[in-house]
């Protein structure tokens, strides 16, 4: 690959968000506004789109976006295999994978959801991998299946309830200076974390994420494309995807991946990948976005991300890294999956891009590396390092 | 004496397997059994047709140990499937066996002390009757018996 084809991300849309149900727009009609509000973000037409990816879940074929945006040719359309969020980061994967491999000029990665309309994540589904092991015993859902990883972290490394409640409140905070955020100015405090109500514990009611309705796109094209738009691009200095050995469905359903793994977010040989392919190391990271569908989660994507040690997600967090502006690593700078919107951590990249861009609501002063985590817990779960152009 | 099961039913399940099936066929007997690799003796849970280490599809099903320690376990307090509206706060436990490895085994925990769970205990298999089948539980020794 010639360096005037490197990939970046030229333009971000979003839809408002909204909380699950109050949503009357189609997904369909909501991806079209998304995609057409990063086209006019990135300054190009979106005839010029040729390409559509996105990850699994997502109920809006790229062949019909395609046909309804009035794009002229098609030339790429890549679906991630996953489950929710493990696939947000691998859809951009895959688009800067078709523009640097010369299969497309001009790609959208897009997530729309509107789960009032299809199906509350939350809630229990008809099946799912390995249901008749789990089902009858009475565990549903993704929030009880990860509880579990977490329960086992507390016994083991002494990680706390509070600890989880920091990240909790540091995405509550962050959403207070977003006003596209869900839970914007809906205070929230240590005390209140700790008297909500238990779902599947140790998670109690602010551990778990939103469930919202609405879209976000990213466009992702060339550098060389890149200097002729409005858009201030940003670099996808790498991407990666994956997941451990035997993890099949790992914590969300089969639960027999090696027991070493099992306290993990499946994203340990991703974040190799990821620091090997941009050549940098964790501690080059400036801030970063955690795909929270759990507090757990993050715990430990911070220690398989390299952050911290492993078992020392909970000290880590409790001693103010991720809170911004001062801590070591800020994180989910928009206020996440938890406090700004669930949109399969598609907002996640938007803010990583506006980082990088320095336009986020908490900028990190100086901010030149955002990392991006996908969803965790499934696999392949992905990530992407953003930078200047 | 008959009491109540931990919980009221066998959820339905959309689509067993034909593995799965095997598997709650012999716990219809009131027998735990996992699939054990025909090729290189490697046991695995959940049951699947082919064996990840050597690729042999042949297997057999052997008897579970009937002891059992807590690996993790979560008390679920909000319902997300109409059959337990009335039945939270319940637990889901996973369960590892001597001998057995990485093989790990999503159950409940009955006669849990009032103290609650803790991972690392010792817990033992026990049936109980539900519907025209058995499920298998795990559960702390009655009064008495420790």
């Amino acid at each position: 690959m010639t360096a005037s084809r490197t990939a970046c991300i030229v333009g971000v849309g979003e839809t408002e968000y909204t909380k699950w149900g109050k949503q009357d727009r189609t997904p369909f009609d909501l991806a079209c506004s998304a995609i057409l509000a990063a086209a006019a973000d990135a300054g190009l037409s979106t005839e010029e789109i040729d390409g559509f990816a996105s990850y699994s879940n997502d109920e809006n074929e790229g062949i019909h976006l395609h046909a309804a945006l009035g794009a002229r040719v098609l030339r790429w359309t890549s679906m991630v295999w996953s489950g929710g969020g493990g696939g947000s980061c691998a859809s951009v994967a895959m688009a800067k994978a078709a523009v640097e491999g010369g299969y497309a000029e001009c790609v959208v990665a897009f997530r729309s959801l509107c789960q009032g309309q299809s199906r509350r994540f939350g809630q229990a589904r008809t099946s799912r991998a390995h249901a008749g092991m789990i089902y009858p015993f009475g565990l549903f859902s993704a929030g009880q299946m990860l509880a579990m990883p977490m329960q086992r972290h507390m016994h083991l490394y002494g990680s706390t309830q509070q600890q989880l409640g920091e990240i909790a409140l540091t995405c509550r905070e962050n959403a207070h200076r977003n006003p596209r955020a869900v839970m914007g100015g809906r205070k929230l405090t240590m005390e209140e974390y700790l008297a909500a109500r238990v779902i599947a514990d140790p998670y109690r009611l602010f551990d778990c994420c939103l469930e919202s309705d609405g879209a976000c796109a990213v466009i992702v094209t060339t550098r060389e494309r890149a200097r002729d738009l409005a858009g201030k691009p940003v670099r996808v200095l790498a991407a990666a995807m994956g997941g451990p050995a035997l993890w099949g469905a790992g914590s969300l359903g089969a639960m027999n991946q090696s027991i070493d793994d099992y306290m993990s977010t499946g994203a340990r040989p991703v974040a190799e990948d990821l620091y090997g392919r941009a050549g940098v190391k964790p501690s080059d990271i400036d801030v970063a976005q955690f795909y929270e569908n759990f507090t757990g989660m993050v715990l430990m994507g911070l220690e398989d991300y390299g952050f911290c040690a492993r078992g020392e997600g909970g000290p880590f967090v409790e001693r103010g890294s991720i809170r911004w502006p001062n801590g070591a690593l800020p994180i989910n700078t928009a206020g996440g999956n938890l406090s700004e919107a669930y949109i399969h951590g598609m907002n996640h990249i938007a803010e990583g891009v506006r980082q990088v861009r320095g336009t986020s609501t908490a900028p990190v002063s100086g901010a030149e590396l955002c990392l991006v985590a996908g969803g965790p817990g499934i696999s392949p779960t992905s990530a992407l390092i953003l930078a200047p152009a | 004496m008959t009491r109540a099961p931990y919980l009221p039913e066998i959820f339905p399940v959309e689509h067993m397997d034909r593995f799965e099936q095997q598997f709650w066929a012999r716990c219809a007997q009131r027998r735990l059994m996992f699939q054990r690799c025909g090729g290189c003796g490697r046991p695995r849970n959940p049951p699947g047709h082919i064996c990840p280490r050597c690729h042999s599809t042949a297997f057999d099903w052997f008897e579970a140990p009937k002891a059992a320690e807590v690996f993790t376990y979560t008390i679920i307090a909000h319902p997300v499937h109409d059959a337990v509206r009335q039945h939270v706060p319940y637990n889901v436990a996973i369960v590892v066996f001597p001998g057995l490895g990485d093989l790990r085994f999503v159950t409940n925990l009955l006669r849990v002390p009032s103290r609650g769970i803790r991972i690392g205990e010792q817990v033992a298999l026990e049936w109980e009757a539900l519907g025209n089948g058995f499920v298998p539980r795990f559960a702390y020794p009655a009064e008495g018996d420790a």
